[in-house]
């Protein structure tokens, strides 16, 4: 039997669906034998007593959920999110540089420091890259720290914002699409496959309506039925950042697939993103403890 | 931009590196190693090129976040402050540390009557952790900048140097606890502008003694 901790920082939980999601990993660790317990922020020096360590919650390397992970690993138990993915994924320059080398399809990207923003360098990304062009911040998630630009005024503001907290960004090639495949994969196979369809004329996966957040439609998708091709790029980026479990989302473009992410602590929502795949706690479960 | 003196190669900048590279020992002395910096990218950029870096970006993070710095410390033999993790009030004496992406600067709070605007702004309204250090008022709290595991201060010249050992960060300010015992309270940024002369002459000598 295993005693898995599952780290839940409450601020990152507020909806029934993720509460429900909760409760499935927990019910599905007691139905093969096993232990899930929540553990939070107080009970951290708690971890290394546990046989392994589940995080649902905000992961960046900056926060407690990242010294949860961290503590985890150097007591040799085994961890999801592990902290190198941590690191990774939530640093979007780290992440691209992963898929780049390991050569996995994404979009016309380019990274920008602080010191060489001018104006030459903006106009010459809009004359390599045409315009509008998609800035994002490292730390994006969300769809937070993500912009459109369609002009050098309007990339001085955003990058000079997005500046404040790192001295590199990304600046991509925009891709439309109405909905981008998120396929969820864990030590190397495909978990689950689901549709976030943009809320109406959305470019991203929220929109923000006078403050009030309408997010994605998630359509979960048997992965039977889908292109090989798509699970295919999905486990290449996946596995070019590492064995643990994550979300990458991909974009359709004229019949091939283009890899916009790879996330870590992808979003398990009960009747969403599981609803073609309700064994996903079970899996997760079995990968924890170890069988 | 990097330098190459005597087999090692300084990094004092983010680089794109060439295939010859391989193989090399990179030392990244820009000093400031934090998430997202200028320091971080060239650790980044030397990582994803295959090259030896030091510091890794994990090293730094180990170095860098004090409850991790301080479950490695004391697990290497170096003395640490009682620590515990917290997102309420404390009890004062004591040193806090953010754990959040948002804040950098830490506080330490001797009068029990600034506990709750202290715990409230570190931990922006009681939402992120922070990490309490007990102290004594008696404890005094100093730094040292350290290059490549040497000190100016002969009295924390052992703690220098198993932090060199245990997190590899090229340059780096430590933050003492002293009350006859010396402890680690924090490893923290060290730009390389912002080196003594003295600080200088120990980085040439480290130089000179890699050869």
């Amino acid at each position: 039997m295993a005693n898995i901790a599952c780290f839940v920082e409450r601020y990152t939980v507020s909806r029934a669906e993720e509460l429900t999601a909760l409760v499935n990993f927990k019910l599905a660790a007691h139905q093969m034998g096993h232990e899930l317990e929540y553990v939070f922020r107080k009970d951290l020096a708690k971890i290394p007593s546990y046989d392994a360590l589940f995080i649902r919650s905000l992961t960046d390397p900056l926060n407690a959920a990242y010294v949860a992970a961290r503590t985890a690993e150097l007591h040799g138990m085994k961890v999801i999110d592990d902290p190198d993915s941590i690191i990774i994924c939530c640093d979007k320059i780290n992440m691209y540089m992963h898929l780049m080398r390991a050569r996995v399809p994404i979009p016309d990207t380019r990274f920008i420091g602080k010191s060489e923003l001018d104006t030459t360098a903006m106009a010459q990304l809009f004359e390599e890259l045409g315009a509008p062009l998609v800035l994002k911040a490292p730390h994006t998630s969300f769809s937070m720290h993500v912009d459109k630009v369609e002009s050098v005024a309007a990339f001085q503001e955003v990058a000079r914002k997005y500046f404040r907290r790192a001295d590199e960004i990304v600046v991509q090639r925009f891709v439309p699409s109405r909905f981008d495949w998120r396929v969820t994969t864990l030590n190397g196979e495909v978990l689950f496959v689901c549709r976030y369809v943009m809320p109406g004329d959305s470019w991203k996966i929220q929109r923000n309506d006078n403050g009030h957040i309408i997010w994605a439609k998630i359509e979960a998708v048997d992965p039977a039925t889908v292109d090989p091709r798509l699970l295919e790029v999905g486990l290449k980026a996946a596995n070019a950042i590492g064995k643990g479990l994550y979300g990458v989302d991909i974009k359709e473009v004229d019949g091939d697939y283009v890899v916009i992410e790879v996330n870590d602590n992808p979003n398990i929502d009960a009747g969403g993103e599981d609803a073609s795949s309700p064994e996903v706690y079970g899996r997760i479960i079995r990968y924890l403890a170890g069988e | 931009m990097f330098l190459r003196l005597n087999g090692l190669v300084w990094l004092l900048g983010r680089e794109k590196w060439s295939p010859q590279e391989n193989g090399s020992a990179f030392v990244n002395i820009l000093g400031d190693y934090r998430f997202m910096s200028e320091g971080h990218y060239g650790s980044v950029e030397a990582e994803n090129a295959g090259v030896k870096v030091y510091p890794t970006i994990k090293e730094s993070l180990d170095a860098y976040i004090v409850p991790l710095c301080m479950e490695r410390a004391s697990s290497a033999g170096i003395p640490v402050p009682e620590y515990y993790i917290s997102n309420d009030l404390f009890e004062p004496p004591c040193i806090v540390y953010p754990i959040n992406p948002f804040m950098k600067k830490h506080s330490v709070v001797y009068k029990s009557g600034h506990v709750k605007r202290i715990a409230k702004s570190m931990t922006r309204n009681f939402k992120y952790a922070i990490c309490v250090q007990k102290i004594t008022e008696e404890m005094a709290i100093r730094e040292y900048k350290c290059v490549m595991g040497n000190t100016t201060c002969d009295e924390v010249q052992d703690i220098a140097s198993k932090v060199w050992d245990l997190f590899h960060l090229p340059l780096c300010n430590l933050r003492v606890i002293e009350n006859g015992k010396i402890m680690l309270s924090a490893i923290e940024p060290c730009p390389l502008q912002g080196l003594g002369s003295r600080e200088l002459k120990l980085l040439r000598k480290a130089n000179e003694w890699q050869i």
